[in-house]
């Protein structure tokens, strides 16, 4: 077996083989009447995987990843089901390459965060770690809408009970809430892949889930079932509805303060990115290309659905007194934001959409951890409680600023560049919300800065606040590992930016192709073409081969 | 290196920049990883050396590009920072720096005055206002603030430009926060850091307007050079890529210049954005110095310099200019006339100063408004550090109603202080002068109708500038002695640092006007033709930058000036020189007006309770309260469980029997439909 050929199965499979494998130890140690394993093995052995896990992911994907290279790369087949159009297919593009890495690095990170807060059970406790990880993973690198389904679905086990179990005040309500949007989510992606089997069953006489057609399987892919138009609306809208239940979209957020101000800092990290990304390469892998006609009609419809969430969660968020809940509304904005980038179906609005969910859902997941510091130390969340921080906690004061101006989106660091994308490929296919977007962020801005200067600056004038501890040696190593990749982006992003504009084409192209009207650009019906000096604008250009790709330089 | 620019094979251009930078990150890492108990004089070295070697390094590349021509820029490229997208669309810009005469200048400007304003600094110290621990904060702040700047001012392209702008931001708003422990000091961070947002984003809108234009045009650059000969190019070739959408009217260029005006707005603190100043300059005295001479200011109206060429052909945005710096001028000397906090006042003296340079630019003056924003920054550096030496003399105190007849024991700082309020206001010989002098004479020239109510608002202006300075003035120096708790011992002249870098500049204050780009001053002297540093620097400016006002026209407008500067200063003097402060007034309409005008007519006050108050009325009580708690929460939440619990668990139940047969029956139904489905 050549390792480099199941390198994605390889990755996704470890944490949770390897979750096993503990487990099984700890039984036969037990069954052979010996002690288990102490507590203190399975932190270390849950976090040693983890990191191993991420090492593998940075030398044999991002590597070993060839940017120039369209499509899918790391393809490869484990084949069970084939009969009924299942089955494991991993591939793995740039935006999942981006993805994966971030959540990789993220899960030994929260794990670290969350090491305080988890009381008793610590066996248990890894074991859902390991298993979220290995479900995330697998979101990211499934090109198989079944097995997509497989993992949303296991991915919602492990985060149920990690707050369920571990979780802080309001636990229960949060994740039964959670669990309710959770299942209708998971029944609508359901319901769109048996439409879709059908269909492909009834047009290409096999049954297929895949994304791509691999030769040692079906040889088919969903790309070549052709939807019409009408079947396209509804399927996209429920494709979109699911997703956007995890994303999560407004109006179907308000899972998402609840699980937020009762989940432990570790698990508020991986809601905020990994959880966050999935659902949206959902939509960039499935929705865009599967439905390209629906998507073009709902673009419109959908840019409004995430500049009124971007408003409305900032604005919210304007007035919010608990820090969980406040940051928890920053992800809704953000959120909005890159729907907003995604909805103008343009290489740079996409583009954009990706780099802000990395940067953003970086940034975000700094902050809840440094909230995390702030409550181990006071017992509470609440806005009121703080003032005058600087002076005892210089460092976490640094910190927050990092992460509160990458939010914000000011240039070298992070935040900034994938704001800049999603402008940019706004104003070409939707200028007037292009203005109302920039607006709103003046909005954005002024809430995160009136919680940092209410946490941090002014004088220390609660009791409680005197004499509190700075960040220690390990939640500084935590937040120095967050801040790398923020001013990386911001400093340098074209590393990043080469390897998920390939992928963005790639949709763009496959919706180009299957959409019965090409897609729509920024000079339709704006009389462009009268202008003498018009010498043939490339407004999209889709459909570029790999030589093109050189040209972007 | 290209069409339009040359490369030096050796160019220190990037250096200019990034060792003011380097300087900061060493202070970064010497407080926040290392911890290192520093001297004081290891503190200031670090910063003193990097500013002075910009210095010595804006000197040197000026005399590179008289080199190379001044028709011409010197380019020095570190490499791609952001790029992306495809074909019409794609973009990359580099982190690369030019220098071109403008720039040359304004680098020279601003490295200068920094490296006095160091060296006043490095006195603080001594008198125990900077301990160690904020030395380092305030020498990374201003070398954060420096370098912004000066990447600001050396950008090639416009992400560059952003990026130096917003640096300058928020090294603002640290130094608006620098004393953070105080409540009054954080709020004034937040309203900086809010209202440069308000620009950020209107300079932000103007650059992806323009680049977005431009792309329309198959002319996707970013760079000044690039965008300038693409405007070039572009000239009489059809107005369609300038159209915001298909049939509007050409307004591309308008609406980009409007973002451009707003954002210089905030920056130069004008109406109706202007009131972020007055609550920053409670920073300490250096940043303030800083602030509102050579750095924070200066970049908004640089940045419409920069973009003279757009600006030219964009009458609407600069009829934007011109109403808010006349409107700031005005009202700006009222609010300075009534102010009893010293840096309030000086702050108002700012965005008057800077009311005019707006409308000159406004009016197409470009060269003139530079000139006056260069002399203006020497001028305002000195006398705001002269008046710091007060405020530190008096321990903090800020109030001009508890000073008084410090010209007995202070007699040095009396003269600057002195030399500095009359060259504030424009008194010949001193540099500001020349420049307003020339400005009036551009609106004398132009053919604008309103030109005379311009030049009478002007006038009367700086009557009232005069008036408040030189109020000011003899509170502070003149009548009787009125700080109490100090000994006379204390309030003595300032030695050492202090005073060299305040000498060195007074003289440049008082020389500067030989900067002068007008040939108007040559004949008195028998010079021809002036090759002054205004000229070389005009060179990259659209417009004449000479007005052609000759004879009893230009002398009528110089004794205009000098007669309304005598009556406000004669005024002051009258009413103060003497007496003093008399106490409140009695009347109620007097003190009404003065409170009126002391709050700038309550512009900040307005937005909260426009703005900012109903904004989050309508989030706590719309949003949240109705839409999030009611509608979500009680009706679509709970009310959904209720109907599910009624209905569906109820049906349900039904099932959960605990009899055996009917669990065993639906389990085999399972599986029948599973396989009949899988083998279809």
């Amino acid at each position: 077996m050549d390792y480099a050929e199941h390198i994605l199965s390889l990755i996704v499979a470890l944490p949770a083989a390897a979750a096993l494998v503990l487990l099984g130890t700890g039984l036969l140690l037990n069954f052979i009447g010996l002690r288990s394993l102490p507590e203190v093995v399975w932190r270390t052995l849950g976090l040693g995987v983890t990191l191993v896990t991420f090492g593998l992911v940075v030398v044999g994907l991002v590597f070993g990843f060839d940017p120039e290279m369209l499509g899918f790369q790391f393809v490869e087949v484990v084949g069970f089901g084939d009969r009924f159009g299942a089955g494991m297919r991993f591939g793995i593009d740039g935006i999942a390459l981006c993805f994966m890495a971030s959540t990789a690095g993220l899960v030994p990170i929260a794990m670290l965060a969350s090491e305080r807060e988890v009381k008793g059970s610590v066996r248990s406790w890894v074991m859902t770690c390991l298993f979220l990880e290995t479900s995330l993973l697998g979101l990211f690198t499934s090109v198989n809408f079944l097995s997509f389904i497989f993992f949303w679905a296991t991915s919602l086990l492990p985060i149920l009970l990690w707050m369920g179990r571990w979780g802080g005040l309001g636990r229960a309500r949060a994740a039964s809430r959670m669990w309710t949007i959770e299942s209708i989510g998971l029944a609508g992606l359901l319901f769109v892949a048996f439409v879709l089997r059908e269909a492909s069953l009834d047009q290409l006489g096999v049954a297929t889930f895949d994304l791509v057609a691999i030769p040692g399987a079906s040889g088919v892919s969903l790309l070549d079932v052709s939807v019409s138009k009408l079947d396209q609306g509804w399927l996209f809208f429920v494709l979109a509805v699911s997703l956007g239940t995890r994303l999560p979209l407004v109006p179907l957020h308000f899972w998402l303060p609840a699980a937020h101000a009762a989940a432990p800092t570790g698990l508020s990290v991986l809601l905020a990115t990994g959880f966050v990304q999935a659902a949206a390469l959902g939509i960039l892998r499935y929705a865009l290309p599967l439905f390209p006609d629906a998507a073009i009609a709902a673009g419109p419809a959908l840019s409004v659905v995430g500049i009124v969430a971007f408003v409305y969660a900032s604005l919210i968020a304007l007035v919010q007194k608990e820090l969980k809940r406040l940051v928890a509304y920053t992800c809704v904005g953000y959120v909005g934001f890159a729907v907003f980038g995604i909805s103008t179906l343009n290489v740079q609005g996409l583009t954009g959409a990706v780099v802000q969910l990395l940067t953003h859902g970086v940034a975000t997941a700094g902050l809840f951890i440094l909230i995390g510091t702030l409550a181990l130390r006071r017992g509470t969340t609440d806005v009121a409680a703080f003032g005058g921080l600087a002076k005892p906690m210089p460092v976490c004061a640094f910190f927050f600023a990092v992460m509160v101006f990458s939010l914000i989106g000011l240039p070298l660091l992070g935040g900034f560049v994938g704001d800049l994308f999603v402008l940019l490929g706004s104003l070409e296919t939707r200028r007037e919300l292009s203005v109302v977007t920039l607006m709103a962020m003046v909005v954005a801005a002024s809430y995160l800065l009136w919680v940092q200067r209410r946490i941090f600056l002014g004088p220390v004038d609660k009791p409680g606040n005197r004499g509190l501890i700075d960040l220690d040696r390990i939640e500084r190593t935590l937040l120095l590992a967050m801040t790398i990749p923020i001013v990386f982006v911001g400093v340098y992003p074209n590393p990043i930016l080469r390897r998920v504009e390939p992928a963005v084409l790639e949709i763009l192209n496959q919706m180009d192709q299957r959409a019965t009207p090409k897609l729509p650009t920024g000079s339709e019906g704006e009389g462009g073409d009268e202008g003498a000096i018009e010498i043939e604008v490339v407004h999209l250009t889709i459909g570029l081969g790999p030589d093109d790709m050189g040209r972007r330089q | 290196m290209n069409e339009w620019g040359v490369g030096v094979p050796f160019s220190m251009v990037r250096w200019i920049a990034i060792l003011p930078f380097i300087a900061a990150v060493a202070h970064g890492l010497l407080i926040g990883l290392v911890r290192a108990r520093l001297t004081d004089r290891s503190i200031w070295g670090i910063s003193l050396s990097a500013i002075a070697a910009s210095f010595g390094l804006s000197v040197l590349t000026v005399f590179d590009l008289v080199g190379v021509g001044r028709s011409q820029r010197i380019l020095d490229s570190l490499g791609p920072w952001i790029g992306g997208g495809v074909g019409g669309r794609s973009f990359s810009a580099e982190l690369t720096f030019q220098l071109d005469p403008l720039s040359a200048v304004f680098c020279l400007a601003i490295t200068l005055i920094a490296l006095t304003v160091y060296i006043y600094t490095i006195g603080l110290f001594r008198d125990g206002t900077l301990t160690s621990e904020s030395g380092h904060r305030m020498f990374a702040m201003l070398d954060l603030l420096v370098g912004g700047t000066l990447v600001l001012i050396l950008a090639d392209n416009l992400l560059l430009l952003f990026l130096g702008w917003t640096i300058v931001g928020v090294a603002s708003q640290l130094f608006a926060s620098f004393d953070y422990e105080e409540r009054t000091a954080s709020r004034a961070g937040a309203v900086t850091f809010v209202v440069g947002r308000v620009g950020d984003l209107g300079l932000l809108a103007a650059i992806l307007l323009l680049f977005d234009g431009l792309s329309r045009a198959n002319a996707p650059v970013l760079s000044f050079r690039g965008i300038e000969s693409a405007f070039r190019l572009l000239d009489g070739q059809g107005l369609a890529w300038l159209e915001w959408s298909a049939g509007s009217p050409p307004l591309l260029l308008e609406i980009v210049g409007i973002g451009l005006v707003l954002a210089a707005l905030t920056k130069c603190a004008q109406f109706p954005l202007h009131f972020w100043l007055p609550n920053a300059s409670a920073g300490p005295i250096p940043a303030n110095a800083l602030m509102q001479s050579a750095t924070t200011v200066v970049v908004g109206v640089y940045l419409l310099l920069r973009f003279s060429f757009l600006l030219d052909s964009a009458p609407i945005a600069r009829m934007f200019l011109v109403i808010a710096g006349v409107l700031t001028m005005f009202m700006a000397s009222l609010a300075a006339s009534a102010q009893w906090s010293l840096p309030k006042l000086i702050a108002y003296t700012t965005s008057s100063l800077l009311g005019l340079v707006i409308i000159s630019i406004g009016i197409g003056a470009y060269s003139a408004g530079a000139f006056l924003l260069l002399t203006h920054a020497f001028i305002k550096a000195q006398l705001l550090l002269v008046l710091g030496i007060v405020v530190i003399t008096l321990r903090g105190e800020t109030d001009i109603r508890r000073m008084g007849g410090l010209a007995l024991t202070m007699r040095w700082t009396n003269v600057m202080a002195a030399g500095g309020c009359l060259a504030l206001v424009g008194c010949p010989p001193f540099s500001n002068f020349f420049s307003i002098e020339e400005i009036l004479a551009f609106i004398a020239i132009s053919e604008r109708p309103d030109r005379w109510f311009l030049i009478m608002t002007i006038m009367l202006s700086i009557g009232i500038l005069a008036f408040a300075l030189g109020r000011a003035y003899f509170l502070i120096f003149w009548g009787n002695v009125r700080q109490g708790g100090l000994s006379q011992e204390r309030l003595r002249d300032p030695v050492g640092w202090t005073q060299h870098g305040l000498t060195v500049l007074a003289v440049i204050a008082v020389v500067a006007g030989v900067l002068t780009p007008s040939q108007y001053w040559g004949s008195p002297w028998g010079v021809e033709q002036m090759d002054s540093v205004g000229h070389f620097m005009a060179g990259s400016l659209v417009g004449n930058p000479d007005p052609l006002l000759l004879g009893a026209a230009r002398i009528r407008l110089i004794l205009g000036l000098l007669v309304s500067i005598a009556l406000g200063g004669g005024i002051a003097a009258w009413r103060y020189a003497r007496r003093g402060y008399q106490g409140q007034s009695k009347q109620q309409a007097v003190l009404l007006s003065q409170g009126v005008m002391r709050e700038m007519f309550f512009v900040e006050q307005f937005y909260d309770l426009v703005l900012v108050r109903p904004l989050k009325a309508l989030s706590r009580w719309a949003l949240v309260g109705l839409i999030e708690t009611r509608l979500i929460d009680r009706i679509v939440v709970s009310g959904g469980s209720g109907l599910a619990r009624r209905f569906v668990w109820s049906g349900l139940r039904r099932l959960q029997n605990g009899r055996l047969q009917s669990y065993a029956l639906l389990g085999l139904l399972t599986v029948l439909v599973i396989v009949s489905w899988m083998l279809q």
